[in-house]
């Protein structure tokens, strides 16, 4: 027996072009419990989907035991006692708990040959989590009826039960975000199952609330872009440690151009008050002419939320109210009321929100602008269409065979650009971005930033929520920070004096 | 098939992809002719054309509907029942002509309606709701009518589809032409055609772009009763007779005319103006095997093969994630 359960060595993964983890290598010890830590996209998914077959690496090795890994599916990777609790829950609704268990591997458990022998299988399931402490969850309800923090104890039993089905006896688990949607009580008892747990196996936890796991993991790893930043042990383990690893990266003052940013503004274009409902409380901010007001966050903070209510995006939180231009928005219709008076919105998911892929770039432009581009009331003129596609192709450099080419074969970075355009073809005064430069390469980014800039020149409000700390402290004139569904912090981002990441990564968790 | 296809350029690949569906409608008539040349003389033509017409109405209208990758298979049925509203308004009613027209129409729109609620508003699948309503039409007609014939003798009617206005075509197929181009023009050309391919291809982007997506849906199916309400006032005005099953072929005729002409079943891909392609297939093969006396039976089975073997040359999959 070797010293480490598994090892990894110099793994990478890329896809396409883009490089989202490079080089990494960590080990995780027998009955042992690592923490990995990092910021949104740090890369802290992608490498426990490599590690649990879900995705194959690009480039490294692993070493499981004492022999090499290399898990061609997550099926495979179970046989091999590597199980993942996922971030979205893997069980199946309507089927009941102990089928739920040995969904897959059901051909153990035949009768005659051919028929399902329910009740040894109903048996093995039972005595099982009996085993494991979690003789509370009845095998027989249907996964639906389980409140979600059980079905995440089934899953983490699943993963016993599986490996030990297979002849393992020291799995590994691995756990994507696990506390990421359940309350303070099921926490704890999740926390104190992993602990019960460990002297049978080991555990890999992801996340990005560190404050959590301190007095939980015994080592963390931290990611950064995509690569390990450090290792963190024992005593030196604290947050503020943690976090230095986290971020850490030197703003390029010219990408974002900060000396563009303007240090006073006009009347109030964009006001939320008191906007309360699923996620969000109490959140109140406003935006005016020529500001560029930044939201960060981690993921579930209540950011998205506050889009969605401004742009009328279903479902969005009802009560409160949001004005634009001076007149508070109806809550029916509001995604066409919005457009009418003036907002334009670029939404986070590119692909099925931003674009319609299969349409050419003149006509993806065109569409929130129809009469735009119209001779006669109702009817689109080509001609109009291909000249506004061509003006503004030009004006933010989309780089295209032409306007009647579809967007879908466009690259990241210029389908955003088209997105923009969508916008710029329009006489707005608000713009909602929500990361606007995600899965966009350095050279679209600049020049998406340069766009930004110019709108606020011109006096558009513009309203940023972004995963990107750079971005948003290179961006922005102000930042808010929400956690929790509340505002938990305004920070002043004015040129001479930008917060640094760990000011507002503070204020995050 | 792929590897086929690998032989040409994109760009060669679209011509070819415009020019297949042409080629298919001509090696048909080349075949049929040379099985029995009376398939190309003036009384078989005008049949052909007689028999395609309604086809093409129906199935214009109904192209907006598979278009934003819902079905409508009330299309028959509404078919059945406008044509029933117009006989009984005849017949029974006594109404002038104008007025059973426009009540048959404005019947089928009220259906349209219905399913465009039941579909956006109580959301319920399309496939589903128009199932249910196709049901609730068919006992409509029968109640309505009794389960009889509705004769009736109309010199409007009559005129409207058989008579003729230029040269010896019958009016019905002038009549379909002049709906199909109007339908063609507002699905390539207006702002409702456009937001109807969005809605199809990317909800959420069509919404966020400030569009009510629900109307544009209700819409659609409103439209694709509407042209069902027209198709059925001709048909009855060709027979003079309602008879409560007289829609029935137009379902599955019109949905196959549809995704031969290249609408993918799946929405946002495709147009009205490709839906004639499909339907002088159709319209082709069935005249085709009648005139070259196949039996029957035989009939059936072939059209089944050539709708496949249409299917596969005329979709554009490069632009489907996934067949379903």
């Amino acid at each position: 027996m070797t010293e480490w359960l598994l090892s990894t060595e110099g793994l990478a993964k890329s896809y396409g072009d883009i490089r989202v983890l490079s080089d990494i290598s960590i080990r995780i010890g027998y009955n042992e419990i690592v923490g990995i830590a990092g910021e949104n996209g740090a890369g802290k998914s992608t490498v426990l989907k490599l590690i649990s077959g879900v995705v194959a690496p690009t480039e490294g090795a692993m070493v499981l035991g004492s022999a090499q890994y290399r898990p061609v599916s997550y099926r495979n990777a179970v046989t091999m006692g590597v199980s993942m609790v996922f971030q979205e829950q893997a069980l199946i609704g309507n089927l009941r708990i102990y089928e739920n268990i040995f969904y897959g591997f059901e051909d153990s458990f035949t009768r005659a040959g051919f028929a399902l022998d329910h009740r040894r299988m109903r048996a093995e399931a039972r005595e099982r989590l009996n085993d494991l402490g979690f003789s509370h969850i009845d095998v027989d309800v249907l996964a639906d009826d389980l409140p979600f923090h059980d079905r995440q104890m089934v899953e983490i039993a699943r993963a016993f039960i599986l490996s030990e089905h297979s002849g393992i006896s020291h799995p590994l688990i691995l756990l994507d975000e696990p506390t990421a949607s359940i309350g303070e009580r099921e926490i704890t008892l999740l926390f104190d199952a992993v602990r019960r747990l460990r002297d049978k196996a080991s555990f890999v936890i992801v996340t990005h609330k560190l404050s959590e796991y301190m007095d939980l993991c015994d080592r963390i790893y931290v990611f950064k872009d995509g690569q390990l930043a450090g290792e963190v042990a024992g005593p030196e383990m604290d947050t503020e440690t943690i976090h230095r690893l986290m971020v850490g990266r030197i703003r390029d003052e010219a990408l974002y151009h900060e000396n563009k940013q303007r240090d006073a503004y006009g009347d109030v274009r964009l006001e939320v008050s008191n906007l309360d409902g699923q996620d969000v409380s109490a959140v109140s901010l406003t935006v005016a002419e020529g500001e560029i007001l930044g939201i960060g966050g981690l993921i579930g903070c209540g950011k998205e939320e506050v889009v969605r209510a401004i742009v009328g995006q279903q479902p969005f939180p009802e009560n409160g109210r949001v004005t634009l231009c001076g007149d508070p928005l109806p809550i029916k219709n509001r995604a066409t009321v919005v457009k009418s008076r003036g907002l334009g919105y670029v939404p986070k998911e590119r692909k099925s929100e931003g674009i319609v892929g299969y349409m050419s770039v003149a006509e993806n432009i065109s569409l929130p602008s129809l009469p735009l581009v119209s001779t006669v009331r109702g009817v689109i003129s080509r001609k109009k269409e291909s000249i506004l596609a061509k003006r503004l192709i030009e004006r933010l450099s989309i780089r295209t065979r032409g306007p009647a080419q579809d967007v879908v074969y466009l690259s990241g970075g210029n389908q955003q650009k088209v997105v923009l355009a969508k916008w710029l073809a329009r006489d707005i005064s608000v713009m909602v971005l929500h990361n606007p430069t995600r899965g966009v390469d350095v050279g679209a980014k600049s020049e998406i930033y340069q766009i930004v800039r110019e709108l606020a020149a011109k006096g558009v409000a513009i309203l940023m929520v972004s995963d990107d700390l750079l971005e948003l402290i290179g961006l922005s004139n102000r930042i808010l920070v929400m956690r929790e569904g509340r505002i938990s912090a305004e920070i002043d981002a004015q040129v001479s004096a930008k917060p640094g990441e760990r000011d507002i990564v503070r204020h995050m968790t | 098939m792929r590897g086929f296809l690998t032989l040409f350029s994109d760009r060669q690949l679209a011509i070819l992809r415009a020019v297949l569906p042409l080629l298919v409608i001509f090696a048909l008539i080349a075949l049929f002719y040379s099985i029995n040349p009376r398939f190309l003389s003036t009384p078989n033509l005008l049949n052909l054309l007689r028999q395609s017409a309604v086809l093409l109405i129906v199935a214009s209208g109904l192209t907006f509907v598979i278009l934003i990758g819902s079905i409508d298979l009330s299309i028959g049925a509404i078919v059945t029942f406008s044509a029933i509203v117009t006989a009984l308004m005849l017949s029974t009613v006594q109404a002038p002509a104008f007025v059973a027209i426009v009540v048959g129409i404005l019947a089928a729109v009220g259906v349209g309606l219905v399913n465009g609620f039941l579909i956006v508003k109580g959301r319920i699948p399309s496939f589903v709701a128009t199932l249910g309503t196709m049901t609730v039409l068919g006992g409509a007609t029968v109640w309505l009518t009794g389960g009889r014939n509705v004769l009736f003798r109309d010199e409007t009617l009559r005129w409207l589809a058989s008579g003729s206005t230029i040269g010896i075509i019958p009016n019905v197929a002038l009549w379909a032409i002049l709906i199909f181009l109007v339908l063609a023009f507002v699905g390539a050309r207006t702002h409702f055609g456009r937001l109807i391919l969005a809605t199809g291809a990317a909800p959420t982007t069509t919404m966020l772009s400030g569009y009510n997506v629900v109307r544009i849906k209700i819409f659609a199916f409103v439209l694709s009763a509407f042209a069902a309400g027209i198709g059925g006032v001709m048909m009855v005005a060709r027979t003079s007779a309602g008879t409560i099953r007289m829609g029935d072929d137009l379902l599955l005729d019109g949905i196959a005319a549809v995704v031969i002409g290249g609408t993918a079943l799946s929405g946002g891909s495709g147009g009205v103006h490709k839906t004639i392609v499909g339907v002088a297939i159709i319209a082709i093969v069935k005249n085709g095997l009648n005139v070259a006396q196949v039996h029957p039976y035989n009939q059936t089975l072939l059209t089944g093969v050539i709708v496949i073997g249409a299917v596969a040359v005329t979709l554009d999959r490069t632009r489907l994630a996934f067949v379903k």
